[in-house]
């Protein structure tokens, strides 16, 4: 109901300024009796011909508004309570009165409008947004590399408005458009660790879809380390990707759902329960793309068959308690395609092949934080889960079963100070059902052809273990922090542990500016199937890098602040194919760069930011070798992120990407190989890996969200068109069947979309 | 966590089939080797009193009017688990046979299998290679090099009497007096003694084969006006072993 507004006429607002000179009187009288004096009478006060209870609510999600101002004609202010109510006693005559609270348009109303009501609701529009204050985050503890992005910021900008995908934006990380894997400064996309809090996802994306497995709503923040992270994080040689779950309970229950045409809806419900103490939650989200697929297939006529799909469901339950937490999460996300397709590899008399691929997960968690006394507190974290991976591809099977349980515990004790000591621990054991077919991969070999190599075939139970420790601390002197640390280490597939001795650092060298640093090992365990006795080399050790950090981060003002660096990464005992052993220890890479991040701090009105990257990947497949260009090696790269609130209920926003073209290794000539029937590549004698590259790449992602505010429930519609460019961009390279073409693979056409999302 | 990674390989051959071809397969324009015949699908190593020789015939389909050598040819990569042989290009044997749209050319080669010591048997089926190459060159319609390997099983096993059969093909439809036009269904027939699955492999001159490793397809279209010279292939899933049948029709 639209607020409306009326002039006083001149004869109430004399009465009024007459009243309210008569009820301060009164007062003044009643607070300041003096024995003798005779007390001025008091003028009368206004009758009060009614009284109704006010419910103040927030239009579009219902809930309810404490604290919000009641103003009433003669001025005086009443609050509401944390259930949005008050009683107002209504004066006699005209009038109106005021509802207000920061954050929401003021709304008038007459008072004869609501003389006779026992109860009126009263619904606040959302106020124009300002830019007058920073959005304050919870402070982390600081790392050389660390960012963090809220999700309010990361479901407006991320790709498909998924928080975990926020990393591509951040600098020191290349991607590529149509996967949600990142490289991390030179670092492979298996090469980083993702986590939900302190669990390891089985996987963390749906491979169809390239969607994360966690709903946004379920989140607070991401955190993202590309390198340098503390000892609590280990077994990687690249970043640390951390979504960290939500640990706040709402006032009233909400439900959401949202339909994408033609991938997948889903549906959230989260409410407080236990007298309002506890958040419980519950999500569910489903593909249908199966189902329009093989109709647009069918229609364009191609002879192929393709049946995608994916979903996940969640629980979620937070309980505060006074001296920390109890939160616990279920998770069962899975993914399939069914591919039926012509191909060389046929075997049977329709000439297609098929591909079946399913990989499921279920994880139960449960995270105890709880502070022990006046130094210590501890975070205790057990999961178990259970992961099923089945891929049959033509004549090749792989199935393989783990279940297993992980227990993580952090203890930390404040020391004097801002000192502080960190120990903890994580101990793993797991149980995995190894069924494969398949041939040997030899990527060396110029003649290997999945199609018809030799198979090996593995069938057995495996058990494994790790454990790892660490002990940190942050040492303050003076301005400057120093936190060394220490990992130790065991994989039960290496036969062997190790320990990572870390150092990061920092020094004030005023109020805005800081100078940083680390320097440490990182280290980590081969592949399980580099280390299988028939699929690889059990001798295998352990991959080192050795991570060089230094930057600067100053803040400008409340709104601005930058972080420049440079970076330096070495990385020994790389896993390479091996004609002998099968794989080996003999690869290097090198990476080294300069970042630069500007960003734009949160407030009602704006944020965004800019990344940059410049760096160079150099890699060595055996010590005699030359270096070579790197597998993953985007020279630069530049990312501009933003939205802005230009209403109360309109949303403009868009990221802009671009990148130095990805490496590939030409082909000099071609072989027909008789066997195969078909022709394979050859490269040149002096032909080097990756020797060359693909165009530059750049992409403009625009969009418009609107909102439809009911009373109790909101629509958004987001608007946009993905894929700008001044031209299809080169993904890749595709040569024709006997290589004797190249041409580049290009991107889609920019996608216009709408996307639908409903609060109740 | 357990990482499994077995997947990132295998979708090879996924993109195999999904991949995008600037020009078709199965349209021959140019010198196309069209497969290797051997003596021999499997063979055992040679020993000092039986040493063992297989004899390949390379055929490819050539344009009408060119002409073609053969001489040996070495792959300039290295293979780990097959063993390299030199093949000798056998002086007399090259041979052309008209046909409506093209030639079909072949040309024969003998290789000696080398003992077994000197072989890397591998795999379930335990299993060596021998590799060897040819290059034919033509004048005005290019080269090929062909590269492929015979089997090697050790001397006693089962697969060389289980394997040793050369398939048979038969292009059953159109009939060959046929005269065909727009798109044609066309179905061939493969069989084998041997205990391996066939592969087959469609060629045409001009047009596109819907599907060119299946049995039954659809060629569309078909040239409007002319002579126009079908192929198919047969070959062992596991040894190689080949076969084809070639038949020129009349399109109105």
């Amino acid at each position: 109901m639209a607020s409306t507004c009326r002039r006083w006429p001149w004869l109430a607002g004399a009465l009024l300024q007459a009243t309210v000179v008569s009820l301060s009187t009164t007062k003044l009288q009643a607070q300041t009796p003096a024995a003798g004096v005779a007390a001025t009478p008091a003028a009368a006060a206004p009758a009060v011909t009614s009284t109704v209870t006010l419910k103040v609510r927030v239009k579009g999600s219902g809930a309810p508004v404490g604290r919000a101002e009641i103003t009433l004609p003669d001025g005086k202010k009443l609050l509401t309570g944390k259930d949005g109510e008050v009683q107002v006693n209504l004066p006699a005559g005209d009038g109106q009165i005021r509802v207000y609270r920061p954050g929401q348009e003021p709304e008038l109303r007459d008072i004869a409008e609501l003389r006779g009501k026992d109860r009126v609701e009263i619904f606040l529009l959302p106020a124009t947004p300002t830019d007058n204050e920073v959005i304050v985050r919870g402070e982390k503890r600081p790392e050389a590399s660390r960012k963090t992005i809220t999700i309010a910021e990361a479901v407006k900008v991320a790709p498909g408005g998924d928080p975990a995908q926020i990393p591509k934006l951040l600098p020191g990380v290349q991607s590529r458009s149509f996967s949600p894997d990142i490289v991390v400064r030179g670092s492979g996309p298996e090469d980083s660790l993702y986590r939900v809090d302190n669990y390891d996802m089985p996987f963390i994306f749906h491979r169809i879809g390239n969607l994360s497995v966690i709903p946004p709503q379920m989140l607070a923040d991401v955190e993202f380390s590309t390198g340098g992270f503390g000892s609590q994080y280990g077994n990687v040689t690249g970043g640390v990707v951390v979504l960290h779950t939500r640990s706040d309970v709402p006032e009233t229950p909400k439900f959401e759902f949202k339909i994408n045409i033609p991938f997948y809806s889903a549906l959230y419900y989260e409410t407080p329960v236990n007298d309002g103490k506890d958040l419980l939650a519950a999500s569910v989200r489903r593909s249908y793309l199966e189902a329009f697929l093989p109709l647009v297939l069918k229609k364009s006529g191609a002879d192929l068959t393709v049946v995608p799909f994916f979903g996940d469901e969640h629980l979620y339950y937070y309980h505060p308690t006074e001296d920390g937490h109890v939160k616990i999460i279920a998770t069962h996300a899975y993914d399939g395609l069914h591919l039926l397709f012509p191909s060389d590899a046929a075997t049977s008399p329709s000439g297609k092949a098929t591909f079946d691929f399913k990989t499921s997960f279920e994880l139960i968690g449960v995270e105890w934080k709880k502070t022990l006394d006046k130094d210590w507190s501890m975070t205790l974290a057990p999961n178990v889960f259970n992961n099923d991976n089945v891929i049959d591809v033509i004549d090749n099977n792989i199935d393989v079963k783990v279940r297993g349980i992980v227990v993580h515990a952090d203890f930390t004790r404040k020391l004097d100070g801002k000192n502080r000591l960190y120990l903890g621990g994580e101990l793993g054991y797991g149980l995995a059902n190894i069924y494969v077919v398949a041939p040997v991969i030899d990527n060396n070999d110029p003649f290997f052809d999945p199609a018809s190599a030799p198979k090996r075939k593995v069938s057995e139970t495996a058990k494994y273990t790790s454990a790892a420790g660490w002990v940190a601390t942050d040492r303050y002197i003076g301005d400057l922090m120093l936190t060394p640390g220490i990992r130790p280490f065991y994989y039960s597939q290496m036969k062997k542990g190790g320990y990572d001795p870390r150092l990061n650092w920092r020094y004030q060298l005023n109020h805005d500016n800081s100078l940083k640093g680390a320097v440490g090992q990182y280290s980590e365990a081969a592949q399980f199937q580099d280390v299988d006795k028939v699929f690889g080399n059990p001798d295998l050790k352990y991959i080192r890098s050795m991570h060089y950090i230094l930057g600067i981060e100053t803040a400008w003002s409340d709104r601005w602040l930058s972080d420049v660096q440079v970076f330096y990464k070495e990385i020994n005992g790389l896993v390479r194919s091996d004609p002998v052993t099968v794989k080996n220890n003999d690869g290097k890479l090198i990476s080294s760069g300069f970042e630069l991040f500007i960003r734009r701090n949160v407030t009602e009105r704006l944020f965004g930011w800019v990344a940059y990257t410049y760096s160079r990947n150099r890699e060595q497949d055996a010590p005699k070798d030359h270096y070579h260009a790197g597998k993953y090696d985007q020279t630069n790269v530049f990312n501009l992120v933003g939205d802005y609130k230009l209403t109360p209920i309109w949303d403009l926003g868009g990221r802009f990407v671009y990148h130095t073209g990805d490496t590939y290794t030409g082909v000099d000539h071609s072989v027909y190989n008789a066997n195969l029937d078909k022709y394979q590549a050859r490269e040149g004698l002096n032909t080097q890996p990756y020797n060359q590259r693909l165009p530059a790449y750049h992409e403009l992602d625009i969009y418009a969200e609107r909102d439809i505010l009911y009373d109790t429930s909101k629509l958004t519609w987001r608007f946009g068109v993905e894929y700008l460019a001044l031209q299809r961009q080169a993904q890749g390279v595709q040569n024709n069947f006997d290589y004797s073409k190249t041409t580049y693979f290009r991107g889609v056409p920019p996608i216009p979309y709408v996307e639908l999302r409903g609060a109740i | 966590m357990m990482r499994i990674l077995f997947l990132a390989p295998l979708l090879g051959l996924v993109a195999l089939g999904c991949g995008g071809k600037a020009d078709r397969y199965e349209d021959i324009q140019k010198l196309r080797a069209l497969g290797v015949f051997s003596d021999k699908p499997v063979v055992q190593p040679s020993t000092t009193v039986t040493p063992q020789v297989v004899t390949l015939t390379f055929y490819a389909a050539l344009p009408h009017g060119d002409t073609v050598t053969a001489e040996t040819y070495q792959d300039t990569a290295t293979s780990s688990g097959g063993t390299p042989a030199t093949l000798t290009v056998n002086a007399g044997t090259a041979a052309v046979e008209a046909h409506s749209s093209f030639d079909l050319y072949h040309v024969s080669g003998t290789l000696n299998i080398p003992p077994v010591e000197a072989l890397v048997f591998r795999g379930l089926d335990r299993n060596a290679t021998v590799q060897y190459g040819i290059k034919l060159t033509t004048k005005a319609s290019g080269s090929q090099n062909i590269v492929g390997s015979v089997v090697v099983f050790p001397a006693g096993a089962p697969q060389l009497t289980s394997l040793a059969a050369t398939p048979t093909i038969k292009i059953t439809a159109p009939a060959k007096s046929a005269a065909l036009s727009g798109a044609q269904d066309i179905v061939a027939t493969a069989s084998t003694t041997g205990a391996e699955t066939l592969r087959l492999g469609w060629f045409v001159n001009g047009g596109e084969i819907k599907n060119r490793n299946a049995a039954a397809t659809t060629w569309d279209p078909v040239k409007t006006t002319g002579a126009v010279t079908l192929v198919v292939t047969a070959r062992g899933a596991k040894t190689g072993a080949f076969a084809l049948d070639v038949i020129d029709f009349t399109a109105n």
